[in-house]
């Protein structure tokens, strides 16, 4: 019998062949699907377990914390808990920490920017009198903007232990012309520095920074100067900071040096200076009309050359310990120390704080507009507060640099940990130009804090209620799992019920944003959505699960649609047999047999080709079940004869839809399943691909299972042709007496043709449209937009498509 | 050898409509009966009636002197594997087989294949299949070599009686004088033969000539 039914196969060997490699397609593509469905989703469970919980699980803010453009977007923007106004009181923080559920509880306060102190920059005393013409620039990293007017600096000449007398004529020369100070130290333009308030331990166990400089014991000198300068400020209270290392916000100086043609011994008799002294020291001396005079002589001076220098001290800032510079005489520049000269201004009681950015929208679009032109250009509102001592001489506080802390790669790539604070992440316009903060508070870009304090002194500054925000991380969850899930819901209805507004933070990622921007133009930029990971996560599980479970069961429907063909083939063989005293039980026996080697081979070949694709051992246990599905299916085709049609007087005009209705429901299920497995595929790869890629979490897991969801569809659609090669060949094969006798009573092939088209019109039609209906349906229960399902619609037409090509492209019509 | 007593069979299971009713029929060893009568009149259906393909519904057919009407489908299945040859108009030939696996398709179950081979290859070259055409496809074989295919395939099992439905129908005229000799030769060897045929020259071989025509079976010659 095997032997028989071998032969049979072996005989017919394109056909034999076309088996093996579709069900060999199904039982590899089943494998590789659930592994590469198991896989991803132990990827992305990792992932997410590991790194998605981040630094801090619920973000705690007062009431109308929340911002209009938060509501809306569901996002928040970088650096977001900057430009706070507070609203949580120390002890408040205190009672949340205690709480039996949290494991830290970091407070953040932002206090303002702070313009804290001012160093200079030594310009190079060159030999023969010059002119510095300079000007300090800001940039957004599209424009660049001036930050002080151009500065004229005289210098003459080089006495020796004299100082280095220069002359600045910017607004004019002043009265108060000290020429004692060195006028070739030039100041740095005043900085606006975000300083924030914290919990040294908290933060440090939040973010695993180091915090403890701000506890140092101060040094017998630092003592000493505190006292001093204290003495000048009213006594004020010393708020303790720390200074962010690598703080970098564009600013250059651009110095052009005019080398005059001047004598200055003419300079001396023609103002009667004695010649041993410096002309500039003397200046001081000069009524208003001599010095008005002196002053017009320098500016009609005939320049003999010049050349202008462009230095960038973007890497030489330091907000609060102020370190000065100087440029030799080819403008290179170096760091000096504090007793090397210099002029250090501090007026560290004047701070500013500034509102948060107003968004706007119109026809769908964000826009941020000006608050105030510039140069620099402002985006939000800046209020001056505190007190500066030049004033009165008495200030709220003091500032004192306790030391330095770097903070660098606290943000992951997949996840976002939105600590609110420290973010450098790249805003970028559409030619993929980084746009940077400027040194003002309302600079577009929250820049990140420049400086920590303690919360005392945010009490100081900031009032009774300083905290802004407080980060809460769970203790004992070591991953973020579902029990994980559940403990941080729990713990943040709770707090939600104190009237805190409260997000959960954990599972956040990052998400492009595209707003257009007044003076830079469209830009993009990475807010945070609050808890995306867990959706995409259930929404990836769920469409992953739905795609291999249709594939499943595709594969079966395929599989007993190939075999109620293959019986309807055989019928006629049956008969010879029948004829030639062969049992209906053998010729059953024989007919199974061979589609039992059929299923063999290919299991075989799927085995073979599992272990040279180095599948998991779950394809074997899926080669397994297929086998046992096969045999059950061959038993229920082989042994359950189907009822003999009977002719309707219903069906006049396609009463063979109705006659060979055994063969075709089963190629309508195919193509129902195929349809529904290609729409809902490329409905749901398209829904990925927009909403995932908003995310870099979503990305990821999109990139994770892209392959095999469009490895379904093709294998989907190249079996659906080869279901529908045989569904046709199968009919036409089954009606070739019928479509003789049309030939012998004088109809054309093309009429043949025609009329058999028109009939596989109307039952692809209605597989193709209940196929559409049914996974319409499933795509509105799984949340895909319309154009989502629109594609998916006209990806499925494909099919369609291809069954009028095959069946006008078919021969055999006679 | 076989003896057929007025059996009945009704169309389509309605009982109050015969397609033949009564019919009697006796054939010895060795003897040729022809059987004609106009189409439609049930003459196929008749020897798939005495093949025991299809049951009767009134009557006895014996064989040998066993009851072939009262016979599970699978003995009746067994009687035609192992005494009856058939041999059908449009030859009924498996496509995917070749002519050799063709002509030991009835007794594959029941007999090792080398030794169906050895017969087979026998018969073949008796009926004038040349032995390069053993192992091809039947697509490439006449109309003629098809019958004569099916002829050996016919007589793979030594049957005591061979039915042939229109043996001649599908075949010129060379090609029926080849079939008949064969058909002779087989009758001179003592098989019993039945034929069912509208043609006068093979009906004119038979010994006895039956007329099937309005539901009865009746002889209208008889050589004997």
């Amino acid at each position: 019998m095997i032997s028989l039914s071998w032969r049979r196969i072996r005989n017919q060997k394109s056909k034999s062949a076309m088996t093996i490699i579709s069900i060999t397609a199904i039982i590899l593509l089943t494998s590789f699907g659930i592994q590469i469905s198991n896989e991803t989703k132990l990827i992305v469970s990792h992932n997410l377990e590991n790194y998605s919980r981040g630094s801090y699980d619920i973000l705690v803010r007062p009431e109308g914390a929340r911002t209009n453009i938060e509501k809306k977007l569901k996002t928040v923007e970088e650096n977001y808990i900057g430009d706070g106004s507070g609203g949580i009181s120390i002890l408040e923080w205190e009672r949340i920490k205690e709480h039996p559920e949290i494991e830290i509880a970091a407070p953040v306060a932002s206090l303002g920017y702070f313009t804290s102190n001012t160093a200079s920059i030594r310009l190079p005393a060159f030999d023969s009198p010059v002119k510095f013409e300079y000007e300090f620039f800001t940039s957004d990293g599209i424009n660049k903007y001036p930050v002080t007017p151009s500065h004229g600096v005289y210098y003459l000449q080089f006495i020796n232990n004299q100082n280095l007398y220069a002359i600045d004529t910017y607004p004019d020369i002043s009265k108060d012309h000290n020429p004692f100070d060195s006028g070739l130290d030039i100041s740095f333009p005043q900085s606006y520095n975000l300083l924030t308030a914290i919990d040294a331990e908290s933060e440090s166990l939040l973010t695993g920074i180091d915090f403890s400089e701000l506890f140092r014991e101060l040094t017998e000198e630092e003592k000493k100067t505190i006292e001093t300068f204290s003495q000048f400020r009213g006594n004020a209270p010393v708020v303790p900071i720390l200074q962010r290392n690598n703080f970098q916000v564009p600013l250059s100086l651009q110095v052009t040096v005019k080398k005059l043609d001047l004598s200055l011994d003419d300079l001396y008799k023609r103002y009667g200076i004695p010649s041993n002294e410096s002309i500039i020291y003397e200046v001081q001396f000069f009524d208003d009309q001599k010095r008005k005079e002196f002053e017009n002589d320098l500016t009609e001076l005939q320049t003999l050359n010049q050349n202008t220098y462009n230095i960038d001290l973007t890497n030489y800032q330091s907000p609060f310990d102020a370190q000065h510079l100087s440029l030799d005489q080819d403008f290179n520049l170096k760091r000096i120390g504090q007793n090397e000269g210099g002029t250090l201004y501090n007026d560290s009681g004047k701070y500013f704080t500034a509102s948060k950015i107003d968004y706007s929208f119109k026809d769908n679009k964000m826009y941020v507009n000006l608050v105030e032109d510039g140069p620099p250009p402002a985006y939000k509102e800046v209020k001056e507060a505190g007190n500066s001592y030049l004033n009165n001489w008495e200030a709220p506080f003091m500032i004192w640099q306790m030391g330095k802390f770097t903070a660098e790669a606290i943000d992951s790539s997949l996840t976002s940990s939105p600590l609110g604070i420290y973010s450098t992440n790249k805003v970028k316009t559409l030619d993929d130009t980084n746009i940077t903060p400027t040194i003002t508070p309302g600079s577009f870009i929250a820049a990140p804090t420049a400086g920590m304090t303690t919360l005392e002194a945010a009490s100081l500054i900031k009032g009774d209620h300083p905290i802004d925000a407080i980060r809460i991380k769970l203790n004992n969850i070591t991953a973020y799992d579902e029990e994980a899930q559940k403990r941080i819901e729990a713990l943040a209805t709770e707090l939600s019920n104190e009237g805190y507004v409260v997000d959960i933070v954990a599972g956040s990622s990052f998400k492009n944003v595209n707003m257009f921007v007044e003076g830079i133009g469209e830009v993009t930029s990475p807010w945070t959505t609050l808890g995306v990971s867990q959706l995409l996560s259930n929404a990836w599980n769920l469409d992953t699960t739905l795609s291999i479970r249709l594939f499943i069961l595709f594969g079966v429907f395929w599989f007993f649609s190939h075999l109620s063909f293959e019986r309807n083939r055989l019928d006629a063989e049956n008969e010879i047999l029948t004829f030639l005293g062969w049992q209906k039980r053998s010729i059953r026996v024989k007919n199974m047999t061979e589609q039992l080697i059929l299923v063999f081979i290919s299991s075989l070949f799927s085995a073979v080709l599992a272990l040279i694709l180095r599948l998991s051992s779950l394809a074997f246990i899926v080669i397994g079940c297929f086998m046992l599905i096969s045999i059950f299916l061959i038993a229920i085709v082989f042994y359950v004869n189907p009822r003999q049609s009977t002719r309707s007087t219903r069906y006049r005009f396609f009463a063979s839809i109705q006659h060979y209705k055994s063969l075709l429901i089963p190629t309508m299920l195919v193509l129902l399943l195929a349809v529904c497995i290609s729409q809902l595929q490329i409905s749901s790869i398209y829904e990925l691909w927009t909403k995932s890629s908003e995310t870099t979490l979503g990305i990821f897991i999109l990139h994770e299972g892209l392959s095999i969801r469009f490895l379904i569809v093709i294998a989907t659609i190249l079996l659906s042709v080869s279901v529908l090669v045989e569904a046709i060949g199968g009919i036409l094969f089954a009606r070739r007496e019928e479509f003789k006798m049309y030939h012998v009573i004088g109809w054309t092939e093309k009429m043949i043709r025609i009329q058999f088209l028109k009939e596989v019109a109307i039952w692809a039609t209605l597989s193709l449209v209940s196929g559409i209906i049914v996974s319409t349906i499933i795509s509105i229960m799984l949340d895909t937009s319309l154009v989502g399902v629109a594609i998916g619609i006209a990806t499925s037409s494909i099919i369609y498509l291809l069954i009028v090509f095959t069946t006008v492209t078919f021969r055999k019509y006679r | 050898m076989l003896k057929v007593n007025n059996i009945n069979k009704n169309v389509l299971n309605n009982s109050r409509s015969f397609l033949f009713q009564d019919v009697c029929l006796s054939v010895y060893p060795g003897e040729w009966i022809s059987i004609i009568g106009p189409s439609g009149t049930g003459k196929t259906t008749l020897l798939n009636c005495i093949a025991g393909i299809y049951t009767v519904d009134g009557g006895s057919i014996e064989l040998d002197g066993v009851p072939i009407h009262q016979l599970t489908e699978r003995h009746r299945s067994d009687i035609r594997r192992l005494q009856i040859g058939f041999v059908f108009q449009d030859f009924k030939l498996l496509p995917y087989f070749s002519i050799l696996e063709n002509v030991i398709l009835p007794l594959t179950k029941d007999k090792k294949i080398d030794q169906l081979k050895q017969k087979a290859e026998l018969l073949l070259d008796q009926v004038g299949i040349t032995k390069n055409y053993f192992h091809r496809l039947p697509s490439s074989l006449s109309g003629g070599e098809k019958q004569r295919v099916a002829i050996a395939r016919a007589l793979i099992n030594d049957p005591k009686l061979i039915i042939c439905d229109e043996p001649t129908g599908n075949l010129d005229n060379e090609n029926k004088k080849q079939v008949l000799h064969i058909l002779t030769t087989l009758k001179k060897k003592g098989h019993s033969i039945i034929v069912v045929t509208h043609d006068d020259e093979v009906a004119n071989e038979g010994d006895k000539i039956y007329e099937l025509k309005n539901y009865s079976l009746k002889v209208v010659e008889s050589k004997l």
